[in-house]
């Protein structure tokens, strides 16, 4: 009498060390168990090009932004794709414990994945850089009107509405000229009550800017910030480390009127 | 290996094998051995049928819940969470994986359970809904992510 047994087998991943089952070619498209490579990467086979569609704009930076936290702890990539150079990963948390915000550029449409990828700023040394991550690693965009323009040279801060109309504006006090005011395209990161420490004044509100020289000195790496003061005789001038350093009184209404991820141009 | 039966032979023919039904998604091939005798060699291999690899999906009931309300995108002391009660049996809260709760009795119209944050990691958290509908035995999930982050209230770590 013969015998023939037949066997169902589910196909698992080939790096479990199944390979005595001679899974073959469908041992790699199991459904329910490998999760972890990227959609894109896995999904398309080598030879089919992977084209950025048109790219949108999120936002003009003067009045009308986007800005979104984290949803996954994401590299962050120098162009729309899976295989691009790695030039950051997104974070949860600022160095202060608040939520990470990171302002959104533009959008693009990959083809033929139909993924959606997204330009954002980051907040992180060297100033200035930018990178691309899948939509799904970011929260809820959220629409912020406005921006803040610091001005160097006039020593003077200016809080702009989405309709272009002046809402603030105050003398302030920059970095010395050892420790620079960086100039550039940033955004507003944090909003603390700066409780407990009087040379920030009543509130503190942290930039993506990062001061030009490290300061060891400081646990979160010399983040630009603008912030009250005790020393308000020294407002205007070049008195701080980097920060932008604001009479008390005039950092309560900027706090009370600025939002999060609201554009800050240091020019 | 998922199933394996045993079917006696005789001779050149076609055998069937029983029906089996797998408990969880995935992909599944089916494998053909033959024992042999004193007179054949034992033999194994494929069974060139169209569903020898077959894929399985979860059952339509364990569907996506989207009405898991009330969780907020960041967090600093404490949340409710609810999922709206008409056509609910039951409620079973996860946080990052851990049961917290099932609840079978709503109040004012929902399933909703207090969170005290405080006690959390600063950082991101999951939290899961498993929902059992009154219709159905099936089950329907709910998820969603907070980020826990620290008092907005403590010294600042800027250049200065």
């Amino acid at each position: 009498m013969w015998r023939l047994a037949i066997h169902l087998a589910r196909l698992l991943p080939v790096s479990l060390g199944i390979g005595a089952l001679a899974l073959g070619p469908a041992a790699g498209t199991a459904g329910a168990s490998g999760a972890s490579a990227s959609p894109a990467s896995r999904a398309m086979p080598s030879g089919i090009a992977l084209t950025a569609g048109r790219t949108i704009s999120l936002g003009n930076l003067r009045t009308n932004s986007r800005w979104a936290h984290a949803n996954t702890a994401t590299v962050v990539r120098r162009s729309p794709s899976w295989r691009a150079p790695a030039v950051g990963r997104l974070h949860f948390l600022t160095p202060d414990g608040q939520a990470e915000v990171y302002l959104a550029l533009r959008e693009t449409r990959v083809v033929p994945t139909g993924v959606i990828w997204i330009d954002v700023s980051l907040p992180q040394r060297p100033n200035g850089v930018t990178g691309w991550v899948p939509a799904s690693a970011l929260g809820p965009l959220h629409f912020v009107g406005g921006r803040l323009v610091i001005s160097r040279a006039e020593l003077r801060a200016t809080l702009y509405n989405e309709a272009g109309t002046v809402i603030w504006s105050a003398p302030v006090g920059i970095g010395r000229s050892s420790l620079p005011t960086p100039a550039g395209q940033f955004y507003v990161r944090e909003k603390l009550r700066a409780i407990g420490s009087p040379a920030y004044g009543p509130y503190a509100i942290a930039t993506s800017a990062y001061a030009s020289s490290p300061l060891s000195e400081w646990p979160g790496g010399g983040i630009i910030g603008i912030h009250g003061t005790n020393q308000p005789q020294l407002i205007p001038g070049d008195p701080s480390h980097g920060c932008v350093r604001v009479r008390n009184g005039a950092i309560t209404r900027l706090w009370r009127l600025i939002a999060l991820g609201t554009p800050v141009d240091i020019t | 290996m998922l199933s394996a039966v045993t079917v006696v032979v005789s001779g050149d023919g076609t055998y069937v094998s029983p029906a089996v039904t797998p408990a969880s998604a995935g992909s599944y091939q089916w494998v053909a051995s033959y024992s042999g005798d004193e007179n054949n060699q034992s033999l194994s291999g494929s069974c060139n049928d169209p569903t020898e690899q077959s894929t399985v999906a979860y059952p339509a009931c364990v569907s996506s819940h989207s009405a898991l309300g009330g969780v907020p995108e960041t967090v600093r002391n404490s949340l409710s969470v609810w999922v709206p009660a008409p056509g609910v049996k039951s409620v079973t809260f996860y946080l990052d994986g851990r049961k917290l709760v099932t609840l079978a009795k709503p109040s004012h119209q929902r399933f909703s359970i207090a969170i005290d944050a405080r006690k959390l990691s600063f950082g991101v958290h999951r939290l899961k809904a498993k929902v059992t509908m009154l219709s159905s035995s099936c089950a329907r999930e709910a998820a969603a992510t907070f980020i826990h982050v620290k008092p907005d209230s403590l010294p600042p770590t800027f250049a200065g």
